[in-house]
């Protein structure tokens, strides 16, 4: 009890305290004077983020086969199994009927989906990064800018018709685009080691200011075909997606997200702070540098073929904290799940929405994204927690 | 104590040192924690200048002052977050710039003034982060009893489930200091512990300092309340404009006069009744009687 560490009586006070008498200091309920058992993961959390996995997971499997089979050429999700589980070599489940359906399936349609799959990870894991490293929850690649870095530095390429990397060229310009865009909002942002949200948002409006400048000046440079896929770009779309670009995109994105899932226990320590960070044995500036390349990478992997599709980032994560709680571990890898789940549902929408029509998916994100944000800015200034 | 503090222990004996030694290289044991010389500037200003400082394992000293004295950047200093623009400070013999990070933190656990979360932890994540630095040690088993006791030593198992963000502000001071305590160092730094805490709490604190430090830690904490201090500090750091105005005993240290002269303001110094401490009060002029209310609208010329 308290009385314990009282190196001197103070029985001769006036009124006379018995501060080792039990009863007389109220220890609230739950903790003895002895080691209390903490519940310091909680049953009930557990069975939540198992919960959590396993329903996202479920989520997933069943709407790519329902995503696979939607279109202007309908094939059952049982057909879309089936010609999934004779590729594989399991001969069971009915084959698409339909002339030309497997080929529409296997070099349209999966190819397609794979990619809204990587990109959807890749995304809202870097906005986990990008929260976690600024240790603010509106942070996102999107907003700060640096998707449109990303875009500037694919757009460049484009236009100047560069190719010393083949097929990865597109893919190393955004990501040059990508790092000097986080590079300038990681050094003008922050002061004192944190990042108020006023000056996050205002260098986002700079940054994308000098990378729609870039990409407008790109744009009345370019000739007429490159034009054409910079304007698609700025919509951002998943469109024309071939295999070669899954082949790019899906490995960065993850050995992206294994890097990633390292940082979880330091991202957890930083939310403390810098210094309590330090004090806590971690050493805070090459985390973030580290942090900082990631996020780089994976935003212009996901920039690279599909344009800028943002928010992604910002809804996700946050509806995940929600769920399960801040912590890095569960967040991130869950955060890559609905990442995934929330771009296919998104690019599925975007071509069956409108018969005939492939709505830019960028639009639709922004367009649920925004309002988002504008609510998330509302609570974020009301309650505890980054608009200081 | 804790498994924690067994590699200093090793280093520093745990017998109290003679409170009135003076920090010299020539003190036989290493301090667990000694400030050269040490001068901080900061953007172009001298905070800090020649302080000289030993504080030995089983010793709790205070850092007092007014405003603006350097307490904090002193605290800086010794955490190794400041970096000394003069002089340099020492971890159990080894310079502080010499070691990592990873490795310090498994010797000193710090307190700052003011602890922010950005995301919703709850209390139980956020002390639990003090286990940090033992992460794939031997140690690591220790993990959960150490956060147990923690909790239990500062009464913060109600809060346990609480987010961090939602708690006041004595509560979040009460669940970093648990935090600290679970990081089981043989040195505590503490910035303020106290400030926002009721005196049920302040006392608690403080208790739990005083057993740390009798069961062989050092422990350097910045008070503002002087009554506090004289009753757990082994030893009073007296700062006055970035230098050590006196340091000694809080009898010899917590004087009307020299209190008066650095504050500068009337103090009365007297006996805590029973405790042997000493209480340290502000004087104010006696309260004229108040002036009858007569509301200013209601006059009329």
């Amino acid at each position: 009890m308290t009385g314990a560490g009282l190196r001197q009586s103070v029985t001769a006070l006036p009124a006379p305290l018995k501060l080792d008498a039990p009863g007389t200091l109220p220890a609230p309920s739950g903790t003895g004077t002895g080691a209390a058992n903490v519940p310091t993961t909680p049953a009930g959390n557990r069975t939540r983020t198992g919960l959590l996995f396993g329903t996202l997971a479920a989520a997933l499997l069943v709407l790519v086969f329902v995503s696979a089979g939607l279109g202007q050429m309908g094939i059952s999700a049982g057909e879309v199994l089936g010609s999934v589980l004779h590729r594989i070599g399991i001969p069971a489940g009915p084959l698409p009927q339909q002339q030309y359906a497997e080929s529409a399936l296997w070099s349209i349609r999966f190819p397609r989906v794979v990619l809204a799959l990587a990109i959807g990870s890749a995304l809202a894991t870097a906005g986990v990064l990008m929260q976690g490293v600024f240790s603010n929850p509106l942070a996102e690649p999107g907003v700060v800018g640096v998707s449109s870095g990303a875009a500037a530095g694919a757009c460049i390429a484009i236009v100047f018709q560069l190719d010393f990397l083949g097929n990865w060229t597109l893919v190393v310009a955004a990501f040059l685009g990508g790092l000097a865009a986080t590079a300038l909002v990681y050094v003008t942002a922050r002061q004192g080691g944190r990042t108020e949200v006023v000056t996050l948002v205002l260098t986002g409006i700079a940054v994308n200011a000098v990378g729609g400048a870039i990409i407008a000046l790109m744009t009345f440079l370019a000739d007429t075909s490159a034009r054409e896929q910079i304007v698609f770009w700025q919509l951002g779309s998943l469109n024309g997606t071939r295999w070669e670009h899954v082949a790019i995109v899906g490995p960065i994105t993850i050995v992206g997200i294994a890097l990633a899932l390292l940082f979880t226990g330091k991202l957890d320590l930083l939310s403390l702070g810098e210094r309590p960070a330090r004090h806590l044995g971690l050493n805070v500036e090459r985390l973030r540098i580290q942090v900082v390349v990631l996020v780089a990478i994976l935003t212009s992997a996901a920039v690279a073929f599909a344009g800028i599709i943002a928010f992604v980032g910002l809804v996700v994560p946050h509806i995940i904290r929600m769920v399960v709680g801040p912590g890095h571990r569960v967040l991130l890898p869950a955060s890559a799940l609905g990442g995934a789940l929330l771009l296919l549902a998104a690019d599925t929408s975007a071509r069956t929405l409108v018969p005939f029509a492939d709505l830019p998916i960028g639009m639709l994100t922004s367009l649920v994204g925004g309002p988002f944000f504008f609510w998330l800015i509302r609570r974020t200034r009301r309650g505890a927690g980054g608009w200081q | 104590m804790s498994a924690g503090t067994g590699a200093l222990a090793a280093v520093v004996p745990a017998a109290r040192a003679n409170p009135e030694t003076p920090p010299t290289r020539e003190t036989t044991a290493a301090p667990a924690l000694a400030a050269f010389g040490v001068g901080v500037t900061l953007a172009g200003t001298r905070i800090l200048a020649g302080i000289d400082l030993a504080v030995h394992a089983g010793e709790v000293v205070a850092l007092v002052g007014p405003n603006g004295a350097g307490k904090s950047t002193l605290l800086a200093a010794l955490a190794g977050d400041e970096a000394c623009s003069e002089g340099h400070v020492e971890l159990c013999g080894t310079r502080l710039d010499k070691i990592p990070v990873a490795h310090l933190a498994r010797h000193r656990a710090v307190q700052l003034q003011e602890a922010r979360v950005s995301f919703a932890f709850t209390v139980a994540q956020v002390v639990e982060m003090g286990r940090a630095p033992w992460h794939n040690t031997r140690h690591e088993t220790g993990d959960s009893r150490a956060v147990s006791t923690a909790v239990a030593r500062t009464r913060t198992g109600n809060l346990t489930g609480r987010s961090f963000p939602s708690l006041s502000g004595g509560e979040m001071a009460r669940t970093s200091f648990a935090r600290a305590l679970a990081q089981e160092t043989a040195v505590l730094l503490l910035d303020e512990p106290t400030a926002a805490m009721d005196l049920r709490y302040q006392e608690l604190v403080l208790s739990e300092v005083r057993r740390r430090a009798d069961s062989g830690a050092a422990v350097v904490v910045v008070l503002h309340d002087l009554s506090l201090a004289s009753a757990y500090a082994d030893r009073i750091v007296l700062l006055q404009q970035g230098k050590v105005r006196a340091v000694g005993s809080p009898r010899k240290v917590l004087t009307a006069e020299l209190l008066e002269e650095v504050y500068q303001h009337p103090v009365v110094v007297i006996d805590h009744p029973g405790s042997g401490g000493l209480a340290v009060l502000p004087l104010r002029p006696a309260a004229p009687l108040p002036a009858p209310l007569v509301p200013a609208s209601k006059e009329t010329p």
